[in-house]
């Protein structure tokens, strides 16, 4: 490299940082203004999903901002792909920025990660999608997580399958064979945990475990191979969004074929699935938070705000929010809409207060739970639902109180009798 | 039976490891550049075969006609103003220069086609040969085909032609070459810019397989450097070898031990290839080319 060039770089790294250091608008010094930290993974291979999640917090703040019932909402937004960056970014928000409040992270890794920054410093994390039930379980006092934790998938899925699948099968419980196809991170070992433990209880037999990690798998069908020879009537998925499109099209081509197949989150329940497969999704169900539930299950006021929400996040980002971005919607706006005008500010010990005085009714967020925390902040009235794919698009079809339409295609139809 | 058929679908992803290490190892070979944008180069593939197909309604097994061409112009100017900087320098130079494209490359993806998770759906995606109860993943087997095909023309190629045997020299001994009167950087543009083709060649094939997003080269990068090492540095049956032996001990230990242990298996099948065989089952101890 010549030395001109050398130089010229070199002053050029020195301009940028000086205006990247200077150019940010002070806007500390207004009262009625406050800001919060909003730390999603928004590039590397979970920027889907951390996209996402941020574009549902910014819809809920432009909202809440619109509503103008308590002091004004400013977003500083950054990227956490991993947990270390999580460890730095989150640090720079509180120490640097003088942030009090943080909405994030998505990743079970970088959420327990950064709870322990948030926690040590004194500021709030506010939990909307990390499903590591360990994050409320370690005494801290400023973590928040209006979303349900890994413990809650197992229990609602077995729910499910006792009270509609056995009876349409015309199976016991103990006549349902379950076999478990799962990604080996904390996710797929925190929700097949639950699932085992659960399944135990309800005395429905697991005939096979597969584990297998997500992001070194490039093939699944020595996996689908061993479900084929379990013969198991039930298959129960925990997957991403990659391996979750590559099984579904193995298990067509190897003929993978249960009367149910039922996935946790994540994978089956992203709009790429049903955006890939079309009509070849249809009958995969999904045990998750309600993407939408019926409206007969939300109170009149977030009956109107599903609308507001949908015609705002078309406008601004040109397609419809899937189901996490509803999920970060509906948790941010507890937040912005009633914690911080009642805490008035973003002090994290009157934002506990506010947020542990909540007591919401089911029906009166906008995924149709209700809200109540208890002292580790784990919301207790994070409920879950069973949704499905019927004519490429994912309904909710259980509990019924939620429910936009009924289960179908219970026995799945085999490979061969579909088109 | 089913020994047959984990036989079968290790040998087909076997096929895809191979596939995508040609380039890899016909780069090496030629250059002595350890290439991380191998995987992200793959993964542009794969979004130009979805685009084409999505925007235009081309199959991506037309689309490969068209992704082909527009990759190789890709990776001869990814030569011509990045790579040819970092030739004749240490590996560390070309390892930087490489990550760092990679980074931009990943970024840029992600800035331009977002970060969902796409892929094709045709027809042909979920489609298999059956015959007993084994059955055949058909656009693999395509692919696996095509391997072998493309293989065997390179070798042509590189036998036969006065080219390809400009390569060959090149990479056997450069100042000998340019004393024969071979003009060494149009050879390296050449050999870059068919490696990067080849990536191209797999792409257009596997974008109806996998779902493409912006990170997805990572997945397959260490697995192609494994088979690339293992097979020999350089050496293109060394790359369709070790592809085959990586696919097939993947997929019957995943069966029979677990499938979160099939890297453990093959990385220690690795270990003791290059113990027994350091310069891999087809390589030859090649000198450096640094000066």
């Amino acid at each position: 490299m010549k030395r001109s060039t050398i130089l010229l770089l070199t002053s050029m790294l020195t301009l940028s940082l000086l205006v990247s250091a200077c150019g940010r608008p002070d806007s500390r010094a207004d009262a009625n203004t406050v800001r919060v930290g909003v730390a999603f993974p928004t590039s590397g291979n979970l920027a889907k999903i951390g996209q996402s999640c941020t574009r549902g917090t910014q819809i809920a703040a432009d909202i809440a901002n619109a509503q103008g019932k308590g002091p004004k909402i400013e977003l500083d937004k950054v990227d956490v792909p991993t947990a270390v960056a999580a460890v730095h970014e989150v640090n720079r928000l509180i120490l640097k920025e003088d942030i009090r409040v943080i909405v994030g992270t998505y990743a079970s890794p970088s959420s327990m990660a950064a709870s322990g920054i948030t926690e040590r410093n004194r500021a709030v994390l506010w939990e909307v999608a990390a499903t590591d039930p360990r994050l409320t379980r370690r005494g801290f006092k400023y973590v928040f997580r209006p979303n349900p934790d890994a413990t809650m998938y197992g229990p609602a899925t077995v729910r499910f399958l006792e009270e509609v699948v056995g009876p349409k099968l015309g199976l016991e419980n103990k006549e349902m064979k379950m076999a478990l196809v799962h990604e080996d991170g904390d996710y797929g070992e925190g929700v097949a945990a639950s699932t085992k433990k659960a399944a135990k209880k309800a005395g429905i037999p697991i005939v096979e475990e597969i584990r297998y990690n997500a992001k070194a798998t490039n093939d699944l069908s020595s996996a689908i191979l061993r479900l084929k020879n379990s013969d198991a009537d039930i298959i129960n998925m925990v997957q991403y969004d990659t391996d979750a499109q590559l099984f579904w099209k193995q298990a067509k081509q190897l003929g993978l074929n249960a009367k149910v197949f039922i996935g946790n989150g994540a994978g089956q329940s992203s709009d790429n699935f049903g955006q890939t497969f079309g009509e070849g999704a249809d009958g995969v169900m999904d045990t998750s938070s309600a993407n939408s539930v019926h409206p007969r299950a939300l109170t009149p006021e977030m009956r109107k705000m599903e609308q507001e929400f949908q015609r705002r996040y078309e406008q601004k980002y040109g397609q419809k929010p899937d189901l996490i971005a509803t999920l970060a919607f509906s948790s941010a706006y507890i937040l912005f809409h009633d914690v911080i005008p009642k805490a008035g500010g973003t002090d994290p010990d009157k934002i506990r207060k506010a947020a542990l005085s909540l007591d919401k009714p089911v029906g009166s967020t906008l995924v149709g739970w209700g809200v109540q925390f208890n002292e580790t902040g784990q919301n207790t009235r994070a409920a879950m639902s069973v949704m499905q794919w019927q004519d490429g698009k994912l309904v909710v079809i259980y509990p019924e109180s939620f429910s936009k339409s009924q289960p179908q295609m219970i026995p799945m139809p085999e490979w061969s009798e579909r088109k | 039976m089913i020994f047959l058929q984990l036989l079968i679908s290790g040998i087909l992803i076997g096929g895809v490891y191979a596939l995508i290490s040609l380039g890899l190892t016909l780069i090496f070979g030629v250059m002595r550049i350890v290439n991380f944008v191998h995987g992200d180069m793959l993964m542009v593939a794969m979004y130009f075969s979805y685009w084409f197909y999505t925007l235009y309604s081309v199959d991506n097994y037309i689309g490969l006609f068209l992704v082909v061409p527009a990759l190789g112009l890709l990776g001869a100017l990814m030569y011509r103003f990045v790579i040819r900087h970092a030739i004749r320098r240490s590996h560390e130079a070309s390892i930087l220069v490489t990550i760092g494209l990679s980074i931009v490359i990943q970024n840029a993806a992600l800035l331009l086609w977002s970060a969902d998770y796409r892929s094709i759906h045709n027809e042909w995606a979920t489609r298999s040969l059956q015959w007993g109860d084994l059955r055949i993943s058909s656009p693999l087997l395509i692919a696996f085909i095509v391997a072998l095909v493309v293989t065997g023309i390179l070798f042509a190629f590189l036998h036969r032609t006065y080219l390809g045997k400009a390569i060959r020299a090149a990479s056997m001994d450069r100042f000998a070459a340019v004393l024969m009167g071979v003009h060494p950087q149009r050879i390296f543009t050449l050999s870059f810019a068919i490696g990067i083709a080849l990536v191209g060649v797999a792409g257009a094939l596997l974008s109806s397989v996998f779902a493409v997003h912006p990170t997805l080269g990572t997945q397959f990068l260490l697995v192609s450097f494994v088979v690339v090492v293992l097979g020999g540095l350089g050496s293109l049956r060394g790359a369709i070898l070790g592809g085959l032996l990586i696919g097939v001990v993947e997929t019957t230990s995943a069966y029979f031990i677990g499938s979160s242990m099939k890297q453990l298996v093959y990385l220690l099948l690795f270990i003791v290839i290059l113990i027994v065989k350091p310069a891999g089952l087809f390589g030859k101890r090649i000198p450096e080319v640094n000066q």
